[in-house]
C-alpha cells in the first residue's frame, strides 16, 4: 500500500511519461502545460522534501510561478540527502564518479520514468530511423546495481531497446553477456569491438557504439594510425568530457580521429551530456568538428544561464551557470543550478565548460584543489 | 651555523621591519595605499594585519627555538605567496637564520613588502625575479600544492626544500564548558573568533574556515548566530576589501549549497552557516569535502560528535587550531602535535619559533637528482 507521498510521486511520474511520450511523438498534443506540470511537482517537493522545505519562502505562500522555485546546487548531493522520500525507498542510488572522497549521491524511488525519458530520447538522437536496429556495445565498465552509475544504467536500457539480442549465437539477451562492455581495468577490449563489428556486419546493420570520451581516448590510443572501420551507418555516442584528466585528444579533435579511425561520419558522431543529479540528458547534433557544442534538451528539461552571483537568468546570448528544470527528476529537486557555463540560442544550448573555481590568492586551500 | 651572524641578520630584519611599519615612519602612508592595491584588502585590514600580525617584539626564547628550527646553508631562496603580505616576514628570517646568501623571490601579485624592506636596507637579502639554484641550496617555497610539485620537478638534485602549501586553521569549540559560562561568555568567544577570521579576509593558511563545535546541535547553531554577530561588527572596525568575480561566486554557491541543510547567516560581507539540528551530522570523515567555505571571510559551524575521526580527515591540511580552553587544548596538543594549537584571538599571531606551518619535515626535503 502507497503511502500519501508516494501516491502523490507515482501520479506525477506517470504525468511526466505522458508529457514526455507525447512531446516527442508529436502525435497527440500532452494534457498539461510544462509550467503546470512543474510546479506541481515543486508543490510536491517543497511539501516532502526537507532541503527545498527549509528552502521555502517564510511567507508560506504557496508556490505560484516557477521562477520562485529554489534551484538545488549539484554539490549539496554530495553534503546529504536530497529526496522527498525515506531511505528505506530508494529503489537505487546513482553515485558521481570523480576523485573526491564524498561522491554525490542521486536516490531514486523508481526508474520506470528515467528508463523511459532516457530511451525515448535516445532514441530520438541516436538513432532517428527507429525502424532500423543496431547492434550496441560499450566502452565502459558493465552496469551493475553495486557500482551505481546513472550512466552505466542508461547504456544498459540502450542495449536492451536498441539491440535486445545476444551477441553469441543461440544465447538469450544478457546486457552483461562478455563482449558488451569493452572497458576494463586494464584499458580498452580492442579485440572485443573488432568482435562486435564482425557479428553487425554479419546482421547486416549498423554498430552503435556507447562511449565516455576517456574511454574513447583510449579507444584511439591503441588503434593509432590504423583503423578499426564500424559497418556503414554506425555511431558513436561519447559524454562525460575528460573530469580533468589530461588528454591530447579532447573536444573537436576527438570527433576528427574518431571519425577517421572508426570510419564513422562526422554527423554520426554524437555528444551526449547528463549528470547523475539529473534525469534527463542532452545530445549534440553530432555536427562534427566544433569548438563548442550546442546541445538540444528533451521537451521535459529546460536550461536556463543564470547569473553566477544573483541567480537570475541572463539577458539572451549572454553566458550563465546551466539551470536545470528537469521534470524527471520527481523525488530530488526539479530544479538542479550546476558550475556549468552555458549560453542558449535558438536552437539548443551551446556548453562552454566548466566555471573556473577561484585561483589561489595566499595561501589558504582553494575549494577548487579539493574538487580536481 | 654562524650564530652571530645569523642572529645579526635577523635582528637587522625585526629593526627594519619596526622602522617601516612605525606610525610615524615617512613612508608608512605610501607602503599601507600600495599594499592595499596589492593585496586587495581593506585599508583597515592592511593596518590590522600591520599592528596586530607582525612578530615585532619576539622573547628571547622564541628566537632560541626559531634558530634551532633551521639547518644551516650555504645559500637560501625564499619565494613569498602572495596576500598574506607579513608572511614574507617569518619566511625571510629563517633564511637569514639559516644562510649567509639568501634570495627572495616575491610573488609577482605583491612585491610591496619585499621592496620596501629593501628599500630600508639594501643588502640585507638580494630580490630575484627567477631562482638560480644549486646543489647544497636550501628553498623555502610557499604556495599552492600544484606550485610546489612543479618547483620539485624543477630544482636541481642535491637541493633541499622546505615545501609549505596550502592549509588552513580550525576553531574547535567545546560547547558545554562554553554555555557554562553564560550568554557574556559566548559573545567574547565569538568576537575571538572573527578577530581571527578577518586577518587577511581569510587567506592565510593560519585562518579557521570551520569551526568545529563537540556538543548540541542546538547550542552549535546558536554559537554560528554569535559569530555571524561578531562577523558583522568586526565589518564596521575591518571591512572586508575586494574579492574577483570568481570568489564571489564561489562565496554564493557555498550559501546556496548551506541552506540546503541549514542556516546561513550573514556575517558582514561573508556568511556563517550551521547544520540544522533536525539534519544528520557530517560524516566524521568527510568533513573536510563536505563542508569547507571559501575564503572571504565565511565559516561552517559544525556540530561534531566524533571529534578524533573529524580531526583525522582533516589532519593533511591543518596548520592551526583556535581552541576554546582547557582540558582540551592540552589533549588537541598531544592529538595534533603538527598544529599550531593556541587560545582563540591568537591563531594569526603564533610565537616566532620557526614555520608558521609545521606539517613539513623541519628538515626540508632532499632532491633527487634527475636520470
Amino acid at each position: 500500500m502507497l503511502s500519501a507521498s508516494e501516491a502523490l510521486s507515482e501520479s506525477l511520474h506517470a504525468r511526466v511519461r505522458e508529457f514526455g511520450l507525447c512531446s516527442l511523438s508529436g502525435s497527440a498534443a500532452p494534457s498539461e502545460s510544462f509550467e503546470q506540470l512543474a510546479l506541481d511537482i515543486a508543490r510536491y517537493q517543497a511539501r516532502f522534501n526537507p532541503v527545498l522545505k527549509r528552502r521555502q519562502p517564510a511567507s508560506g505562500a504557496a508556490l505560484a510561478d516557477l521562477r520562485d522555485v529554489p534551484a538545488v546546487p549539484a554539490d549539496a548531493f554530495r553534503m546529504g540527502r536530497v529526496a522527498c522520500h525515506p531511505p528505506a525507498s530508494d529503489c537505487i542510488r546513482f553515485y558521481t564518479t570523480g576523485t573526491t572522497a564524498s561522491p554525490g549521491i542521486h536516490p531514486l524511488r523508481t526508474l520506470e520514468t528515467y528508463r523511459v525519458l532516457s530511451v525515448a530520447w535516445g532514441r530520438r538522437a541516436l538513432c532517428p530511423d527507429s525502424a532500423s536496429r543496431f547492434t550496441v556495445v560499450a566502452l565502459a565498465q558493465p552496469f551493475e546495481p553495486l557500482r551505481r552509475s546513472s550512466l552505466g544504467y542508461m547504456m544498459q536500457q540502450f542495449m536492451c531497446e536498441f539491440d535486445g539480442r545476444a551477441l553469441a549465437h543461440g544465447a538469450a539477451f544478457d546486457s552483461s553477456e562478455p563482449g558488451r562492455w569493452l572497458l576494463g581495468t586494464d584499458g580498452v577490449d580492442r579485440a572485443g569491438l573488432e568482435r562486435a563489428v564482425a557479428v553487425a556486419t554479419e546482421r547486416g546493420e549498423p554498430l552503435l557504439l556507447l562511449a565516455t570520451s576517456f574511454a574513447l581516448g583510449w579507444l584511439l590510443e591503441s588503434i593509432g594510425s590504423a583503423r578499426l572501420p564500424l559497418p556503414p551507418g554506425s555511431r558513436v555516442m561519447h559524454t562525460g568530457g575528460f573530469k580533468g584528466r589530461v588528454s591530447e585528444l579532447d573536444g573537436p579533435r576527438l570527433a576528427l580521429e574518431t571519425s577517421r579511425a572508426l570510419g564513422v561520419n562526422a554527423s554520426n558522431i554524437i555528444g551526449e551530456y547528463g549528470m547523475t543529479e539529473l534525469s534527463s540528458q542532452l545530445y549534440d547534433g553530432g555536427s562534427g568538428p566544433r569548438e563548442a557544442s550546442l546541445f538540444r534538451a528533451p521537451p521535459w528539461l529546460r536550461v536556463t544561464p543564470v547569473d553566477p552571483l544573483s541567480l537570475e537568468p541572463v539577458q539572451p546570448g549572454e553566458v550563465g551557470l546551466a539551470e536545470f528544470t528537469d521534470l524527471a527528476n520527481v523525488d530530488s529537486s526539479l530544479k538542479l543550478l550546476t558550475r556549468d557555463l552555458v549560453q542558449s540560442t535558438d536552437t539548443g544550448v551551446m556548453l562552454l565548460g566548466r566555471q573556473p573555481g577561484s585561483s589561489l590568492r595566499g595561501c589558504s586551500l582553494a575549494v577548487e584543489a579539493l574538487r580536481s | 651555523m654562524n650564530d652571530a651572524r645569523a642572529r645579526a641578520a635577523v635582528a637587522a630584519l625585526i629593526g627594519v621591519t619596526r622602522r617601516i611599519v612605525d606610525p610615524a615612519a615617512a613612508h608608512r602612508q605610501e607602503l599601507c595605499r600600495r599594499l592595499v592595491s596589492s593585496t586587495g584588502l581593506s585599508q583597515a585590514g592592511v593596518e590590522w594585519a600591520l599592528s596586530r600580525c607582525l612578530e615585532l617584539e619576539p622573547s628571547a626564547a622564541e628566537l632560541e627555538r626559531l634558530f634551532a628550527s633551521t639547518v644551516p646553508a650555504p645559500r637560501a631562496h625564499v619565494i613569498l605567496p602572495s596576500n598574506v603580505f607579513v608572511a614574507a616576514h617569518r619566511a625571510i628570517a629563517l633564511a637569514l637564520a639559516s644562510a649567509p646568501r639568501v634570495f627572495v623571490k616575491p610573488s609577482r601579485r605583491e612585491p610591496v613588502w619585499v621592496d620596501a624592506l629593501l628599500g630600508e636596507l639594501p643588502g640585507l637579502f638580494e630580490r630575484v625575479e627567477h631562482l638560480t639554484v644549486e646543489a647544497g641550496d636550501h628553498v623555502f617555497a610557499y604556495g599552492s600544492d600544484a606550485t610546489l610539485s612543479a618547483l620539485r620537478s624543477e630544482l636541481p638534485g642535491g637541493a633541499v626544500l622546505h615545501a609549505y602549501g596550502a592549509g588552513f586553521g580550525v576553531v574547535i569549540v567545546d560547547l558545554a564548558a562554553e554555555r557554562a559560562r553564560g550568554d557574556r561568555g559566548l559573545g567574547e568567544l565569538a568576537e575571538r573568533i572573527a578577530d581571527d577570521t578577518i586577518a587577511f579576509d581569510q587567506r592565510g593558511c593560519l585562518s579557521p574556515r570551520l569551526v568545529l563545535a563537540v556538543g548540541n546541535p542546538a547550542h552549535a547553531l546558536g554559537l554560528a548566530q554569535a559569530v555571524a554577530a561578531a562577523l558583522d561588527q568586526a565589518e564596521l572596525r575591518v571591512p572586508r576589501g575586494a574579492l574577483d568575480a570568481t570568489e564571489l561566486a564561489e562565496a554564493r554557491w557555498y550559501q546556496e549549497c548551506a541552506a540546503c541543510f541549514g542556516t546561513v547567516f550573514p556575517a558582514g560581507k561573508g556568511y556563517v552557516s550551521a547544520r540544522d539540528p533536525d539534519v544528520p551530522r557530517a560524516s566524521a570523515e568527510l568533513v573536510l569535502h563536505q563542508s569547507l567555505p571559501p575564503t572571504g571571510r565565511h565559516l561552517e559551524v559544525l556540530c561534531i560528535a566524533d571529534l578524533g575521526g573529524a580531526l583525522d580527515s582533516l589532519r593533511p591540511w591543518l596548520t592551526s587550531v583556535g581552541c576554546s580552553g582547557e582540558p582540551l587544548s592540552g589533549a588537541l596538543q598531544k592529538a595534533l602535535p603538527r598544529a599550531r594549537v593556541v587560545a582563540l584571538g591568537r591563531m594569526q599571531t603564533p610565537e616566532f619559533d620557526g614555520p608558521v606551518d609545521r606539517r613539513p619535515d623541519p628538515a626540508g626535503e632532499i632532491i633527487r637528482a634527475r636520470e
